[in-house]
């Protein structure tokens, strides 16, 4: 089967997903391009998972359409896709490497079993039974799945959900690697907003099922740099906030660590907003450069939602 | 699909069945019955004519033969033994991965929910054919060691065949009540309960044709336990109407199976 290469990867379109009588996941639309590390942004219950599920066609759909790589066919568009679902299920009483063994029966197509383990660090313990494994070499052992027969798509539901602070990172190396050596596409969800923002060059925020924003991460970063954010500190809380109430091109937009107000500059470098307050006569105690992060633009993002 | 594909699967889907802790425990029960039955035969011809039932010496009313023993091996492994192990298998092998979410992880591969389901029914009937040849392998050498080879081996090896039919019965059922229940207990007990709503009907059913109702003597032929009971033709004349019930069980069952699972969310 030729494929279109100017197909995007992964294409959602009107997807609507209900349980009972609450919307899950509600007229979301999201374009996954080839190539792209792309990051599915959003707090537990967003319906992230949901939205795999349908992609997969593990539950229905309501309303919507999904293609991968331009087929829409639910069985047919699963053959270029590897997956992880939540966290991934063995059979416990096999071999990490049977497991593998049977999945790669299913694919239906060579799939290269040591391999797969080896990338993913397990070939030393594939003939444990998959009962004596921790957390973190199931996590592995899903992902060595899900990279069986090279996909060229990889749906991956919090992969370093679960691991420790060195399991991510090689998760996160093995990640770019498939993506930089092999072409491969990714679409990860994650409620990390540091791991999206390391890892992904394109992110999907959802909010209670609803995509609240889709962008390259460098953009949604950099549309922020001309409002900078800074923390400051003061003896006298009043006085340093009847300060900043004076002063133009600030704007106090809450309260952060150990009380200290976060501070808004549309046309004020921080040196600048330090000198105008001691010419106030406030005694500042601290002032920190919260700079322009993700996690400030997803907690905006989710906040905004909440209001409307 | 192509046919390497399917058959990857099914032999994936073997190793499953055969593997779990029913699939071993069913080659296990299938052997201990068949040399049981064989060892109580022996014993019986041991007491010879000491042993009076209703009147009569053993040797009177038993042939201590070879094919006798195979035939008290296939009535012992039909009689609640092997069907109870092989609706545990089923369960483990529908409801139990729908409860571990182990299906999901084969249906996230480019596969047709009919495909998962004729490998795992597959599967299940390799299970129960491997049971039988045990069962009678064992039950037939041992015999016939003890008896020797005379008598009519056939009739008896027939008996066998059939309950393979009446297995895949049995193999359908669970597979719907599994599907429904989700959980292999309840796939279990769903069958058992349905079973002897099944006998009891039945007993009903024949008191009131022996009344002179005749349609209820008619009803009874049709019910789902005469069809699995279709296996004891082979000693007293085959009963053409329990095959074909037994077809329509499988037909029917299957069926069912096949529209739930497609629209089954399985996340
Ligand atoms: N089987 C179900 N029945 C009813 N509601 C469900 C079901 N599965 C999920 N939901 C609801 O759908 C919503 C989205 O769930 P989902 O698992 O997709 O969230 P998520 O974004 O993956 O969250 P998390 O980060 O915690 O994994 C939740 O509110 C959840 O309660
Ligand atoms: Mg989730």
């Amino acid at each position: 089967m030729i494929q279109d290469p100017v197909c995007p990867a992964l294409e959602v379109r009107g997807l609507t997903r209900r349980y009972g009588s609450r919307t899950v996941v509600e007229d979301l639309s999201i374009r996954v391009e080839a190539g792209d590390l792309h990051g599915f942004l959003g707090p537990n219950g967003a319906g992230k998972t949901t939205t795999l599920r349908c992609i997969l066609g593990l539950i229905h759909v309501d309303a919507g359409e999904i293609s991968i790589f331009g087929e829409t066919d639910p069985v047919a568009r699963r053959r270029t896709v590897g997956a992880v679902v939540e966290t991934p299920r063995f059979h416990e009483w096999m071999s990490g490497r049977a497991n593998l063994e049977e999945s790669a029966a299913y694919l239906g197509r060579e799939a290269d079993v040591d391999d797969a383990l080896h990338r993913v660090g397990l070939q030393d313990r594939a003939g444990d039974l998959v009962k004596a494994y921790s957390h973190g070499m199931r996590q592995r052992l899903g992902l060595a799945r899900a990279l069986l027969g090279r996909p060229r798509l990889l749906l991956l539901d919090e992969p370093t959900g679960g691991l420790d602070p060195r399991g991510m990172r090689e998760v996160r190396d093995l990640l770019r690697l498939l993506v930089r050596q092999d072409g491969l596409t990714v679409f990860l969800s994650s409620h990390l907003l540091a791991e999206v923002e390391a890892l992904c060059n394109r992110v999907s925020i959802l909010d209670r099922g609803r995509l609240v924003a889709q962008e390259d991460v460098s953009v949604l970063l950099e549309r922020q740099v001309t409002d900078e954010v800074v923390e400051v500190g003061a003896e006298d809380c009043g006085r340093l906030r009847q300060a900043l109430a004076d002063l133009p091109g600030v704007e106090i937009t809450g309260t952060g660590e150990a009380g200290r107000t976060l501070v808004a500059l549309h046309q004020m470098t921080p040196a600048e907003l330090n000198r105008s307050l001691l010419a106030a006569g406030v005694a500042v105690s601290a002032l920190v450069p919260k700079g322009p992060r993700l996690e400030d633009l997803y907690l905006e993002s989710v906040r905004s939602e909440d209001r409307s | 699909m192509t046919g390497p594909h399917l058959l990857r699967i099914y032999v994936a889907e073997c190793r499953k069945t055969l593997g779990r802790g029913s699939g071993w425990t069913a080659l296990g029960v299938a052997a201990g019955v068949g040399l049981l039955s064989v060892l109580v035969l022996a014993a019986g011809r041991h007491l010879g004519s000491q042993a009076v039932v209703n009147g009569a010496t053993l040797p009177e009313v038993i042939r201590f033969t070879g094919p006798t023993a195979l035939s008290w091996a296939l009535h012992a492994r039909n009689f609640y033994v092997l069907p109870l192990v092989l609706l545990w298998a089923t369960g483990a092998s529908f409801a139990g991965e729908i409860a571990d979410h182990t299906l999901r992880e084969a249906l996230v591969r480019p596969v047709p929910r009919a495909v998962v389901l004729a490998a795992k029914v597959l599967a299940l009937a390799t299970l129960s054919a491997a049971s039988l040849i045990v069962t009678a392998t064992v039950a037939g050498a041992a015999g016939a060691a003890l008896f020797g080879l005379e008598g009519t081996w056939g009739t008896v090896l027939a008996g066998f065949a059939a309950s393979w039919l009446t297995d895949l019965g049995l193999i359908g059922l669970g597979v719907l009540a599994s599907l429904w229940f989700r959980s292999v207990a309840g796939a279990v007990v769903g069958v058992v309960l349905m079973l002897m709503a099944d006998l009891a009907a039945r007993l009903a059913l024949k008191l009131v044709a022996a009344l002179g109702f005749e349609t209820a003597g008619t009803l009874v032929r049709w019910m789902p336990g005469e069809a699995l009971a279709a296996w004891e033709g082979y000693a007293d004349g085959w009963v053409g109407a329990a095959f074909v019930g037994l077809l329509v069980l499988l037909g029917g069952t299957l069926g069912l199976a096949f529209l739930r699972l497609r629209r089954l969310d399985l996340p």
